[in-house]
């Protein structure tokens, strides 16, 4: 299945993120990796791609910043 | 032993904090927020989930705005150091536990801040309005004397504190967990507690709530984060901010546990069972002429000899492992408050899971030698 990331920076908003969309209905896994910002690790959460839309609108909903990578 | 220490810590632990501690040291006890395996996205969530479950018991919605630190002391200094601009005129309580007293004590050393004292003990608005000055910023404030259990209304303070433009620093070490408190309608810049008093968690883990509008924007602690490792310096977003190095899970995971426990049994339960045996033991004590009953508020029953000495009772109450506290409780403030200063006094701190019985014991004794 195609999967998409989204990253998140610090556990903390991984695990907030994590439970938004799982409270949601969209399934949601820790990840760790780089992000754009190449500061080194950072947490993020992986999701169906056929969720992506509906994940956009829960962590613009709940405020929580993101970056998006391809799996 | 019959405990009576409470407001030093709590015991005994309800049995689920008891469980919670040891399920997460055998199973799961990981580094929070460092590795991507099972045991470290697991202590990642349960502490994010302490998070949540410590801005909902304290109604303010923010879980991030959670920050955990080792204990109160810690809260309080953090929340001091991070939120007061240099040159500021704060203004504290004259029942303040040295974990205020002392870091301000510091920092006017310094020539960081100034500061004044209000009497919490008669008219609390006007005693703070009347020390407001153009350079006041702050009020920091206990909400609740470690010493007599005398409550200053949190709601008070944040009106004052709202309606002069003022930082609001809350000590909330002796009140949390003994009644409801609402930040959502009280507003708080910063609200410290410990995790091992009225929340019935393990010693080993405290938090701010940075409930208001403003936010701290420098670091207290510098070093790991978990993540941005190439950073220099700590994220400029809370929690992290103020978070550095290993997290306590397992103090975090019994605080969750424990703030559990006190919404199913309810904090008005608690609130009323505490008041049941305060006031049962006050009726008592009022019999014996030789003791004298210096306050008697919340959990606290505070006591001497009818002379002002206390080192006999204490002495007595050990000799019969009766857990209290004697002496000046690290709050001379408030035994100057209470005149109580030279000697200091024998304090008694009631918890939920005291019982009549016990008091009768106390007071048994008490008879017995102080008649």
């Amino acid at each position: 299945m195609k999967k998409i990331i989204f990253m998140l920076g610090s556990s903390t908003y991984a695990s907030k993120a994590k439970r938004a969309l799982t409270r949601n209905g969209i399934s949601a896994e820790y990840i760790k990796s780089t992000d754009s910002r190449n500061l080194g690790c950072s947490h993020g959460i992986e999701i169906p791609y056929q969720d992506f839309i509906d994940a956009v609108a829960i962590l613009k909903k709940e405020n929580i910043q993101y970056s998006v990578k391809n799996v | 032993m019959i405990y009576f220490d409470n407001a030093a810590t709590t015991y005994p632990k309800p049995e689920r904090v008891i469980s919670s501690v040891t399920e997460c040291i055998r199973n799961y006890c990981a580094n929070a927020g460092r590795s991507s395996h099972d045991n470290a996205v697991k202590c990642a969530e349960k502490i994010y989930e302490a998070r949540e479950s410590i801005a909902r018991h304290f109604n303010f919605g923010k879980p991030e705005n959670v920050v955990f630190t080792e204990n109160a002391t810690y809260a309080l200094n953090i929340a001091i150091k991070t939120l007061i601009p240099k040159n500021s005129h704060v203004i504290i309580s004259n029942l303040e536990h040295n974990s205020v007293l002392r870091p301000i004590i510091k920092l006017a050393n310094d020539g960081y801040l100034t500061y004044s004292v209000y009497n919490a003990l008669t008219d609390i608005e006007k005693n703070i309005k009347c020390l407001i000055k153009a350079d006041t910023r702050a009020i920091i404030s206990t909400l609740s004397s470690n010493v007599s259990g005398f409550e200053i209304p949190i709601s008070i303070l944040s009106k004052v504190a709202r309606e002069n433009s003022l930082l609001f620093i809350a000590d909330g070490s002796q009140l949390a967990g003994h009644k409801r408190i609402d930040l959502g309608k009280n507003p708080c810049d910063a609200f410290c507690a410990p995790g091992h008093k009225g929340l019935f968690g393990i010693q080993g883990a405290g938090f701010i709530c940075f409930a208001g509008e403003t936010l701290p924007t420098k670091s207290f602690i510098e070093g790991g984060s978990g993540f941005h490792s190439k950073l220099p310096t700590m994220p400029n977003e809370l929690p992290e901010l103020l978070e550095g190095g290993t997290l306590p899970t397992p103090a975090i995971v019994s605080l969750n546990e424990g703030i559990s426990f006190i919404e199913d049994v309810t904090p008005e339960a608690i609130a009323e069972k505490i008041t049941f045996l305060r006031s049962s033991l006050v009726e008592r004590l009022e019999n014996l002429k030789k003791i004298k009953i210096i306050s008697a508020n919340s959990a606290i029953v505070s006591l001497t000899q009818d002379s002002g000495e206390i080192s006999k009772i204490d002495a007595l109450l050990a000799r019969e492992k009766i857990a209290i506290r004697s002496g000046l409780h690290c709050a001379p403030l408030a035994h100057n408050a209470y005149g109580t200063i030279e000697h200091g006094c024998v304090r008694i701190s009631l918890s939920y899971f005291n019982s009549i019985d016990e008091v009768d014991a106390l007071y048994s004794l008490l008879k017995h030698n102080y008649v």
